[in-house]
């Protein structure tokens, strides 16, 4: 059997119960044999009693017949007539006895009285008894007789008793010796002793039944019970001196009332067994559910608070109980301890971060819901300032890790110090921080920071604190020997006007601070109108790094095309993003994201291998040059030459077969470092395109210095071109130039027939625009090429 | 009237016991074994002295009160406080006549006494029954009751 689905609870029960069970069994079999030892004890003492009595009353009637034999004999009358052997007178003496008070009155009832001899021969017997004894005294009384010749001497005068039966009756014997002190003769006085015995019910009050050994009753009391009743019996047997059974005597008693007394006691007995039972029932309950079942109860009640909220670990459990349940609560409560230790320091490092020692993303996201419901509970209001920093990573990266972490260490200093929080380390239980109020500060990651402040409800002095804030910082750093100077941006959100729940809480507070730094102020208090780009590029910002897992990045081509025959030269790939759910979306809206997040490296690596496959196959391309844009960030990459090659050769492209366009500004941002650059790339073969000229401030005198191969006239010139004549003129003028610098042109935004033919007569070489084909994918853009 | 049996069984029983304890606890006087001038008999002796002896006299030392339980026959009443050399005399003329002496048993000293008496008194053939009426009825021998 399984025991260990049953409760400890259910358990003792049963085996209470079962004990229970087995007095109440003991108490009902214990009855019965009460009941047969009562009965057993009845019957002896009844037993006891009739003995008692029987001798009692054969002892009255040997004495009296004792009497009657020494009075009959000590007459005058007697003697004299003993002495002359006159047997007439003898058997008239003897026949005069059956007529004395005691025989009359019936004390006795003499059955015979004969004279023997000394030689216990009989002389005379009296003719007035009822019993015939002469001749038949050894049939009679065989015992009698030979304990009586057996006798010599002095012996032969002391008086014999005997019970003898006659006829089928009992008869009791008494010799007594005639004579005096010197022996003459023996008076056999023979009486019945059922007349005495029957007397015995009336003294016992119970009915009596004398019966021979034959079971002949001889005698029966009126009051005999019937068998019916079960009555209860108790014999006593008379026997002669040489152990012959010669009479038994019954009594019996009405079983009945003593029946009933046994039961009543029965019930009694039963009863207070059972009130007992109870009693060590309910007194081991309460003494078992003391000492073991209420502190196992607490035990495992613990044990389920502690499952529900472990920062309750390493409370100490007090129990009573036995010894077990001591030392099991003892190891429970070590082993608590040790665990409510090792929880907290775990909480602790999950909820702090390591570096700065602030609470962390986890604590932040914690403390946020608490102010919510704090707010929810007592309506007390609160501002979330969400800071990021401008410029950490430029430490980082120059200066190294070591740096950039004591500066984000002196930064989350400064912080606390302004907001006046610097005692708050770590929130870790939630009482504490009901207590102290939710104003922290948090490190979210990297260089975000955020600050939860309550307290305050009103614009202007969360503007008070966001300027205290940006004051403070403008201050410079002293990290290492190093004097740094940090920017930050601040997003502001206040609860509840700027959100409900933490979610849109913290994306609006995102939102301010992306407004705060597109509009390059310090800090931005959300509100709704803030523009949906701002969100749009937070979600864009998300998806994009799983654009190019997702096949979501296509390319499509754009053909350029010499003015002079039609000719297509050459292609440019522009970059689309298929999203899943804004659909296709510009290079200009998503690039700047790509740049900002420094994804753009892996778009670059991508859109390369992507155009030199396309273009490899030189059976569907005519064998055509492909432009690939590069962004400043790629310029800033020393790893670009060898990233190109590499491509190169998976591709087996000639390098000619590539042209990388660049804007002025990618160059001009970091002029030296790009010259660098390129001169690799035009050593290893590769054309570069100056992408978007007349837009930026650089010149063809400094373009003359780059390894450039071409340029291409913005499209804001060409769009013009038919109109406006000065941008004919500097259209113009550049194509002169760059003729004389050896530059080939390329106009881009060539849109109608009119423009071409400007251009043409302008003297332009390449022209690209909506006129000759829009960007389309390489399918469609090689069906067009087929059909030119 | 069982109750009142039972009650009575139960009073004998502690007095027996009581008695027993009283015996134990005081040694009580018994008769001398031997009273030289005397001879001693027992029940048995007596009867045989008595067939052999035919001028007997047997002497119930005993007081009255006793001797109405029950004597020997022929035994003749003289209380040991009676007992002197004139109360014998009427009663026993000649010195030389076999006379037997008995009480209640051997924690009666009133035969004792008696024979004591006789033999101080010069009588000669002197008999003692040490464990008188006692013996004799214990060995159910008969006696007279009037």
């Amino acid at each position: 059997m399984n025991l260990s689905v049953f409760s400890i609870r259910t358990i003792l029960g049963f085996i209470i119960g079962m004990m229970g069970l087995l007095a109440f069994g003991l108490a009902l079999l214990s009855g019965s044999v009460h009941r047969d030892l009562v009965f057993d004890s009845q019957r002896s003492m009844m037993h006891e009693l009739l003995r008692i009595e029987v001798m009692e009353r054969l002892g009255d009637l040997e004495e009296i017949s004792q009497s009657l034999g020494i009075a009959l004999q000590s007459t005058s009358a007697f003697k004299s007539a003993l002495a002359s052997n006159d047997d007439e007178v003898l058997l008239k003496l003897l026949n005069n006895q059956f007529h004395q008070y005691f025989v009359t009155a019936d004390v006795i009832k003499l059955e015979q009285l004969v004279l023997l001899d000394k030689n216990i021969s009989t002389i005379v017997e009296s003719s007035e008894g009822s019993v015939h004894f002469s001749g038949q005294e050894q049939a009679i009384c065989p015992d009698l007789y030979q304990r009586a010749g057996r006798r010599t001497g002095a012996d032969r005068m002391s008086i014999l008793h005997e019970l003898c039966q006659y006829q089928g009756r009992p008869i009791q014997v008494a010799m007594v010796p005639v004579g005096g002190l010197i022996l003459k003769g023996y008076l056999l006085v023979i009486t019945d002793p059922t007349h005495v015995l029957a007397d015995i019910d009336t003294s016992l009050a119970m009915p009596l039944r004398i019966m021979l050994p034959d079971n002949t009753i001889v005698y029966q009391s009126s009051a005999w019970p019937d068998d019916n009743n079960s009555p209860l019996f108790s014999d006593y047997e008379i026997k002669t001196s040489s152990g012959v059974p010669v009479v038994l005597i019954r009594t019996a008693q009405n079983t009945g009332v003593l029946t009933e007394l046994l039961q009543q006691a029965r019930v009694e007995v039963m009863m207070i067994s059972g009130f007992v039972t109870l009693l060590i029932v309910v007194l081991s309950a309460f003494i078992l559910r003391s000492t073991m079942i209420v502190p196992l109860n607490k035990l495992t009640g613990k044990l389920r608070v502690l499952h529900e909220n472990r920062s309750n670990m390493g409370e100490k459990l007090e129990v009573t109980g036995t010894r077990e349940i001591h030392e099991i609560t003892d190891g429970f409560n070590d082993m608590s301890q040790e665990l409510g230790k090792l929880y907290q320091s775990l909480e602790r490092l999950a909820y702090t971060d390591t570096l700065t020692k602030l609470p962390n993303r986890n604590q932040f996201q914690k403390s946020l819901e608490m102010s919510i419901k704090h707010y929810q509970e007592n309506g007390k209001p609160f501002v979330l300032f969400l800071i990021d920093l401008d410029r950490f990573k430029g430490v980082n990266d120059t200066l190294g890790h070591h740096v950039g972490d004591e500066l984000l260490k002196a930064v989350s200093l400064r912080l606390q110090h302004t907001l006046r929080i610097e005692d708050i380390v770590t929130r870790v239980d939630e009482e504490s921080v009901s207590k102290m109020g939710n104003d922290m500060v948090a490190r979210l990651g990297g260089d975000e920071f955020s600050a939860i402040l309550t307290d305050i409800d009103n614009e202007e002095d969360v503007i008070a604190v966001a300027e205290k804030l940006v004051k403070a910082m403008e201050q410079p750093f002293v990290v290492k020997e190093h004097l740094l100077t940090i920017g930050l941006s601040i997003g502001i959100v206040m609860y509840p006007e700027h959100g409900k729940d933490m979610h849109t809480l913290v994306s609006h507070a995102d939102v301010a601070m992306y407004n705060a730094k597109s509009q390059s102020s310090r800090y931005s208090i959300y509100n709704s109108s803030l523009n949906r780009n701002t969100l749009l590029n937070l979600k864009l910002e998300q998806d994009l790094f799983s654009s190019i897992k997702n096949n979501e990045l296509v390319l499509h081509y754009q053909s350029k095309v010499e003015v002079a025959t039609g000719d297509v030269v050459g292609a440019e790939a522009l970059l689309r993003w298929h999203h899943p759910e804004a659909g296709m979306i510009p290079p200009d809206d998503f690039i700047p994201i790509a740049e900002y997040t420094g994804f753009i490296q892996p778009i670059t690596e991508w859109v390369l291998d992507k155009a030199l496959e396309d273009f490899s196959k030189g059976s569907v391309t005519n064998g055509i040059p492909v432009s690939v844009n590069l962004s400043a960030l790629n310029l800033r990459d020393e790893r670009l030459p060898s990233i190109i090659g590499k491509a190169l050769k998976k591709w087996s492209m000639p390098p000619e077969l590539l042209v990388l366009e660049l804007t002025e500004s990618t160059i001009m941002s970091d002029p030296e470092f790009s010259v660098s650059i390129l001169m690799k790339l035009d050593a290893m073969g590769i054309s570069l395109s100056i992408d978007d000229f007349g837009t930026g401030h650089s010149s063809l005198a400094y373009v003359k210095q780059l390894p450039v191969d071409e340029i291409k006239i913005d499209k804001s010139f060409v769009k013009n071109i038919t109109k406006d004549s000065n941008d004919a003129a500097v259209v113009h003028a550049v194509m002169v130039l760059a003729n004389h610098l050896n530059l080939s042109v390329v106009a881009e935004g060539v849109e109608d027939a009119e423009t071409l033919e400007m251009l043409r007569r302008l003297g332009c070489d390449v022209a690209q625009g909506y006129y000759f084909s829009k960007p389309v994918p390489l399918e469609q853009f090689q069906q067009w090429l087929k059909a030119v | 009237m069982p109750e009142l049996k039972t009650h009575f069984i139960y009073m004998i029983l502690i007095y027996a016991l009581f008695n027993f304890n009283h015996a134990a606890a005081e040694e009580p006087i018994l008769a001398p074994e031997l009273i030289s001038g005397t001879t001693r008999v027992s029940a048995e002796g007596l009867i045989e002295l008595a067939e052999k002896t035919p001028g007997l006299l047997i002497i119930d030392a005993r007081i009255r009160s006793d001797r109405l339980q029950g004597y020997i026959e022929s035994s003749i009443s003289l209380p040991d406080v009676e007992t002197d050399c004139d109360s014998l005399a009427k009663i026993i003329p000649e010195k030389n006549t076999p006379v037997l002496f008995y009480c209640n048993g051997v924690k009666c000293g009133r035969s004792v006494n008696s024979s004591k008496i006789a033999i101080a008194c010069g009588y000669k053939n002197l008999y003692w029954f040490r464990g008188g009426f006692e013996e004799w009825q214990e060995k159910k021998f008969p006696f007279i009751k009037s």
